[in-house]
C-alpha cells in the first residue's frame, strides 16, 4: 500500500473566481499553510460574476473567524452594514411585517417552550406581537446594534449577527488574502478539459493562451454553467422549480436617502419578491419573480418604480432554476457555489452553502483518488443541507393568505412530506422542526409561521400549570426588559464608526 | 383556560414497578390541573437481582430535580467510572468503556489523527491503541482506584469524568415511588386482561383489570408490556429484531453477597453468553444473556451465580410505539437487555419526549408523530452504541462469530466505514453519547483508520510531543490528587456493607 503522503493532493485547481471561488481559496490557503498543497485559481475578467449574494447568514463570522480574519477590516473593505435578520413585509397578507432574527424569541419561563406560553396569551387577547419579545428583532427596527455580550447568563448574550456586504469586494477581500498566503491567480477562458479515459477524472484545464494547468482535485466555483462538474462531467441537475418556482430576476443598486436599519428586506409582490439589502455606500435592490406569473417587463417595472433612492445602474437580469447537482462532487471534482446549485436568495442561503460546501470539503479532504467513502459522506451531508432549505423556503411561499396565482399555486401544490408534516405538527400543537445538522433552527421556523398568521391551534398543555397572572407578568416583564435593553443600545451607524468599520468615505445617514 | 373541546381529561400509565414510577414522576411534574393521572401498578416481576447503571449526567433526574448523590443515597447505590469490558477482544482482553468528555484538539485535530501520524511514522498504525491509553483519563482513574465528583468547565481533567451510578432496580423503583406525590395522581394496583376499542378509531377506550375493575382514559401509556398484549396484532406497530447482534435467547440473573469489584460494572464476554456483574452496595448483581443452542440452562446458573430460572430474550425495537391513543414506552416498545442498562436509558429518554409530546386534545396523531421520530431517534442511538463491541468483537467461538457477520443499520455501518476509512466521526441529530467515547471504543476495539487528518502531516510532531506529554503529566498529577474511590464513598457515607 502506498505511504498516505505518497496519496495525498498536491495540487488543487479552482476554476472561478466570483465569491465561491476565492472564498474556496481562501480556506484552503489557510488550511494549507506551509504544506506541499498548492492552490491555483483560474478567473477571467471577461466572465463577469453574479455578484449579487449581498446578505449573509451569522455563520459567516465562524469562517471569518476560523481564518483569523479582522471583522472590523473586513467590513472596511466590503461596505459591510450589520444584518440582525429579514423583514418580510406583505408575505402572510398585504400590511404584515415581521423580521426572521438571528436569535430566539423569548426567555425560558416554564417547562414548555416560550412561544406555548405566548400563543396562549394570544389567545387571551393581550400580548404584544411576537417580534416584540426578540431583542435583535426591536434592535434592528430601532436602527440599534451592539455585539452580543460574551456572558452566556446575559440577556444579550442570545443572539448573533451577520453582515450584508458588496460580495465582489468581499471576493477581492479574499483574494488579497488567498494570494498572501500563496495561492496562484491565473488569469484566463478555460478552453478545454482533459479527463482521464479510464477513470474520468480531470487531470487538467487549457486556457484560452494554451497554457494547461494539472491539478488532482478540482474545485467547480464557475457558476450556473457548471464548466467542470456539468459541461464536463455531465453530473445532471435535480430540477426543483416545481417547489421553488422563481426563475428570474433583476438587481439594480441605488442611493441610500434615510436611515436602512441593520437588516435585509424581502417584500412580497405579485408573481415573486423583492429584496432590499443596504450597504454602507449604497441600497442593493432586486425582484426575484417567475416569468410564468410576471412578465420581464412588469417585473423591471415594478422593481425601478418602487426604489427608495437614485437608482445607481441600469438593472441587470439574471436566469436561474433552482435546484442543485445530482452529485455535488463528482470523480475529483467538486462543485461549490452556483455551479452546485442555487435555492433563490430569499433567505441568504447561497453563501451559507459555499461555506457548507467548504467545511466539508475540509472535513473530507480527500487523497488523490477521492475515495468513495469521502465523496459519497460529501453528497449526503449536501444533499441533507440543500433539503432542509429547501422547505423552509417553501414554507414562505405556502404559509400565506396571499391571492395571486403564484401564491395560490404554491398553496395548492402537493408539498414534499417532509414540509408538509411540519406544518401540520405547528398547525395542530405548535411543535416546531428541531435538529441539530439543518441551517435553519427551531426560531427560524417559528418567525416564519407566527410572522405569516399560522399560529398554532393548540400549545403544550404544560403551560396551563402557570396561572394567568404570572404568566402574563413573565411575558410582559420579558417584553419590557428587551425594549428598555434596546433603549441602551448604541445606533447602527455609532457602532460602525466606533468598531472602525467604516468604508471610505460612505457617512453614516442621521436617524 | 384549556384548550377547549377534546381537551384531555385522564391518562393511564399501567407497568411495574422500575419502570412505573420513573415515568410516573415526571409525568406528575408536567401535567396540568385538568389531566388527572391514573397509575396502574402491576405486580409480578419485582426485578430481584437486577441493577442499573446510570449516568451521573442526565437529563431525566435533572427534569425530576435529583442530584446524583441524593439519587444514590435514596437508592441505595454506589459510584463507578464506566464499565470493564473484558474478553470481547479474545480471552483476557479488556477495554474500559468511561464517558470522557472531548480530549483538547491539537492545533485545530483531533487527538487520534496525531497519534495515528506518530505510529505510522514507526509503521506500526496498531500501536494507536496503545498510544491514547494515556489520554484516557476516566479510565485511567478508574484503574487506579479513583473517584471523584466531575468538574464543570474545561480547565481541569475532572471535566472529562462522567461518572456512573449503580443501584439495584428494586432500589430504583422504591426511592421513586418513595418520592412520588400520591396526592397527584390515582393509584390503583391490577393487571390490565382485556381491553375495549372504540370501533370508530380502533383506539382503546376502557381496559379492564383482573379484579373486573375498568379503567377509561383519554391516552394509555403502557411502560411494560402488558397492556400492548391486550392490543390486536393488527393495530400493534411493526417490531425491527435485534437478534442479529445482540444473539441470545435467555436471560437469568442473579444477586450474590461478593467483595466489591473495584466499583466498575464488567461486561464479560463468554462464548455462548454475556455476563453483565454490577457491584452495588452490598454486593453483585449478575445478570447473564446467553444462546440455549450453546449453553446449558444448568451452566447459565452456574455462571450466573445463582439459581434463579431463566425467561426468554427477543432483542427489538419499535419505530412507532406510540399509535392511536396508546403510547409504548420502555419494554413495551424495545427490549436491549442488562448492559449499560440500555433498556432503562431509552426508557428515560422516551420519558423526556413523553412530557413535552402530551397531547393538548385527544386527537394525539401530530404528538404521536413527534414523539415517535424523537425516541426512535434515541432508540437508534441506543442501538448503535450497544451493537459497537458486539460487531467489533474478536472472539472465536459462537455466537461471536457471527455476529461479526451481521447486517449493520446504515447509520453505523456509515459510522464505521468513514471512522475506518480515514477517523472521522459521524455525528447525527441528538447524540446521546459523547464523541471521545465513541473514539475510544472504536479504536479500543481494535479499528486503526486508513488515514489520517492530512493537516497533521504539516505538524512538526517534535514540537507536539511536550505539549502531549503535558497534558498527559497534567492527568498524572489529577490522578494523584484525586481520592481513593473508597475513601470517596466512605466519606460520602456510601461505603460498600
Amino acid at each position: 500500500m502506498d505511504k498516505p503522503s505518497d496519496r495525498m493532493v498536491r495540487t488543487v485547481v479552482i476554476i472561478g473566481g466570483g465569491t465561491a471561488g476565492w472564498m474556496t481559496a481562501a480556506a484552503l490557503s489557510h488550511r494549507f499553510a506551509g504544506t506541499a498543497v498548492s492552490v491555483t485559481l483560474v478567473e477571467s475578467a471577461e466572465i463577469g460574476t453574479v455578484g449579487v449574494g449581498e446578505a449573509t447568514l451569522p455563520q459567516i463570522r465562524y469562517f471569518n473567524k476560523a481564518l483569523g480574519i479582522n471583522e472590523a477590516e473586513m467590513m472596511a473593505r466590503t461596505a459591510a452594514t450589520i444584518k440582525l435578520g429579514i423583514e418580510f413585509r406583505d408575505w402572510g397578507r398585504a400590511g404584515d411585517r415581521y423580521i426572521h432574527p438571528f436569535g430566539a424569541h423569548g426567555d425560558s419561563i416554564g417547562p414548555a417552550d416560550f412561544h406555548h406560553y405566548w400563543v396562549k396569551q394570544h389567545k387571551v387577547g393581550d400580548v404584544g406581537p411576537f417580534g416584540s419579545y426578540c431583542y435583535p428583532i426591536v434592535a434592528a427596527w430601532n436602527d440599534r446594534f451592539a455585539l452580543p455580550d460574551e456572558d452566556p447568563e446575559s440577556p444579550l448574550s442570545a443572539f448573533s449577527y451577520a453582515f450584508q456586504f458588496d460580495a465582489s469586494l468581499y471576493g477581492a477581500f479574499l483574494s488579497d488574502y488567498a494570494q498572501k498566503r500563496g495561492v496562484e491567480r491565473r488569469e484566463g477562458k478555460v478552453v478545454s478539459v482533459r479527463s482521464n479515459g479510464e477513470s474520468g477524472f480531470i487531470e487538467a484545464v487549457t486556457l484560452e493562451s494554451g497554457e494547461e494547468i494539472a491539478g488532482d482535485l478540482f474545485v467547480d466555483c464557475s457558476g450556473f454553467r457548471g464548466l467542470l462538474i456539468e459541461q464536463e462531467l455531465e453530473t445532471g441537475y435535480e430540477d426543483w422549480s416545481d417547489h421553488l418556482p422563481c426563475n428570474r430576476a433583476f438587481a439594480v443598486p441605488c442611493a441610500i436617502e434615510g436611515p436602512t436599519g441593520p437588516y435585509t428586506r424581502a417584500t412580497a409582490r405579485t408573481g415573486g419578491w423583492q429584496w432590499r439589502i443596504p450597504l454602507q455606500h449604497r441600497i442593493g435592490n432586486g425582484h426575484v419573480y417567475c416569468d410564468r406569473y410576471v412578465s420581464d417587463q412588469e417585473a423591471v417595472d415594478q422593481l425601478m418604480t418602487t426604489l427608495e433612492g437614485e437608482p445607481l445602474a441600469d438593472p441587470k437580469q439574471l436566469f436561474f432554476k433552482t435546484g442543485k447537482r445530482r452529485k455535488l462532487w463528482n470523480r475529483n471534482c467538486v462543485a461549490i457555489g452556483l455551479s452546485g446549485g442555487f435555492l433563490e436568495p430569499l433567505e441568504s442561503t447561497s453563501i451559507d452553502l459555499i461555506q457548507s460546501g467548504i467545511t466539508n470539503l475540509l472535513e473530507l479532504w480527500p487523497e488523490r483518488d477521492c475515495a468513495k467513502t469521502d465523496v459519497d459522506e460529501y453528497n449526503r451531508l449536501m444533499d441533507l443541507e440543500f433539503a432542509r432549505i429547501r422547505d423552509f423556503l417553501m414554507l414562505h411561499y405556502v404559509a400565506t393568505e396571499r391571492d395571486t396565482p403564484l401564491w395560490r399555486d404554491m398553496r395548492n401544490m402537493e408539498w414534499p412530506d417532509s414540509l408538509a408534516d411540519k406544518i401540520e405538527a405547528f398547525r395542530r400543537r405548535g411543535i416546531v422542526p428541531e435538529y441539530e445538522s439543518g441551517l435553519f433552527q427551531p426560531p427560524s421556523w417559528l418567525s416564519v409561521f407566527i410572522g405569516q398568521n399560522f399560529l398554532p391551534d393548540t400549545y403544550d398543555p404544560r403551560v396551563d400549570r402557570m396561572d394567568d397572572g404570572e404568566r402574563a407578568d413573565a411575558i410582559g416583564g420579558i417584553q419590557a426588559e428587551i425594549a428598555e435593553r434596546v433603549e441602551q443600545t448604541s445606533r447602527h451607524a455609532d457602532f460602525i464608526e466606533r468598531y472602525g468599520a467604516r468604508y471610505g468615505d460612505a457617512r453614516p445617514v442621521p436617524a | 383556560m384549556t384548550q377547549g373541546n377534546g381537551t384531555l381529561s385522564t391518562i393511564a400509565v399501567f407497568g411495574r414497578s422500575h419502570a412505573l414510577w420513573p415515568v410516573a414522576a415526571l409525568l406528575a411534574r408536567h401535567l396540568p390541573e385538568y389531566i388527572e393521572l391514573v397509575l396502574i401498578e402491576e405486580d409480578g416481576d419485582v426485578d430481584d437481582g437486577a441493577a442499573l447503571t446510570l449516568p451521573w449526567r442526565s437529563r431525566f433526574h435533572d427534569a425530576l430535580g435529583l442530584t446524583p448523590v441524593d439519587l444514590v443515597k435514596q437508592c441505595n447505590g454506589v459510584f463507578g467510572l464506566g464499565v470493564d469490558l473484558r474478553d470481547w477482544r479474545g480471552e483476557g482482553s479488556r477495554f474500559f468503556l468511561a464517558p470522557s468528555g472531548t480530549l483538547p484538539a491539537i492545533n485545530g485535530v483531533a487527538l487520534h489523527h496525531v497519534m495515528l501520524r506518530a505510529a505510522t511514522m514507526y509503521e506500526d498504525a496498531d500501536r494507536l491503541d496503545y498510544l491514547l491509553r494515556p489520554f484516557r483519563f476516566a479510565a485511567r482513574a478508574a484503574e487506579a482506584g479513583k473517584f471523584a465528583d466531575p468538574a464543570d468547565g474545561e480547565d481541569s481533567p475532572l471535566a472529562m469524568l462522567g461518572p456512573t451510578i449503580q443501584c439495584e432496580r428494586v432500589g430504583y423503583a422504591a426511592m421513586m415511588k418513595g418520592r412520588f406525590p400520591t396526592a397527584e395522581a390515582r393509584i390503583e394496583r391490577g393487571r390490565p386482561v382485556d381491553v375495549t376499542l372504540d370501533p370508530d378509531s380502533a383506539n382503546i377506550a376502557v381496559v379492564a383489570l383482573d379484579d373486573g375493575r375498568k379503567i377509561a382514559a383519554d391516552m394509555f401509556v403502557d411502560v411494560s408490556g402488558t397492556l400492548s398484549e391486550l392490543i390486536p396484532d393488527r393495530l400493534a406497530p411493526a417490531r425491527h429484531s435485534l437478534s442479529a447482534i445482540f444473539a441470545f435467547d435467555r436471560h437469568v440473573r442473579c444477586k450474590r453477597t461478593a467483595a466489591d469489584l473495584g466499583g466498575a460494572p464488567a461486561a464479560r464476554a463468554l462464548a455462548g453468553g454475556l455476563l453483565v456483574e454490577t457491584p452495588v452496595r452490598d454486593g453483585i448483581c449478575s445478570e447473564l444473556l446467553f444462546s440455549s443452542d450453546a449453553t446449558a440452562e444448568g451452566t447459565a446458573r452456574e455462571v450466573c451465580g445463582g439459581d434463579g430460572r431463566s425467561t426468554p430474550f427477543a432483542a427489538f425495537f419499535m419505530e412507532t410505539p406510540w399509535t392511536g391513543n396508546v403510547a409504548r414506552l420502555g419494554a413495551a416498545s424495545a427490549r436491549l437487555g442488562p448492559y449499560m442498562s440500555a433498556d432503562m436509558l431509552l426508557l428515560h429518554e422516551q420519558a423526556l419526549h413523553l412530557v413535552r409530546c402530551i397531547p393538548a386534545r385527544r386527537d394525539m396523531a401530530v404528538e404521536a408523530t413527534t414523539f415517535n421520530r424523537k425516541q426512535l431517534c434515541a432508540a437508534e442511538q441506543l442501538r448503535d452504541f450497544l451493537a459497537l463491541p458486539f460487531v467489533l468483537n474478536a472472539r472465536a467461538d459462537t455466537p461471536w462469530t457471527d455476529i461479526r457477520k451481521a447486517e449493520l443499520p446504515d447509520s453505523l455501518a456509515l459510522r464505521l466505514a468513514q471512522f475506518r476509512s480515514r477517523g472521522r466521526f459521524v455525528t447525527f441529530d441528538d447524540e446521546l453519547f459523547d464523541r471521545q467515547s465513541w473514539i475510544d471504543a472504536m479504536i479500543g476495539f481494535g479499528i486503526v483508520p486508513e488515514r489520517y487528518d492530512p493537516l497533521v502531516d504539516a505538524m512538526d510532531m517534535r514540537r507536539i510531543a511536550p505539549a502531549l506529554k503535558q497534558m498527559v503529566d497534567g492527568f498524572d498529577d489529577a490522578i494523584d490528587a484525586m481520592p481513593d474511590r473508597a475513601a470517596y464513598l466512605a466519606d460520602a457515607g456510601l461505603d460498600p456493607r
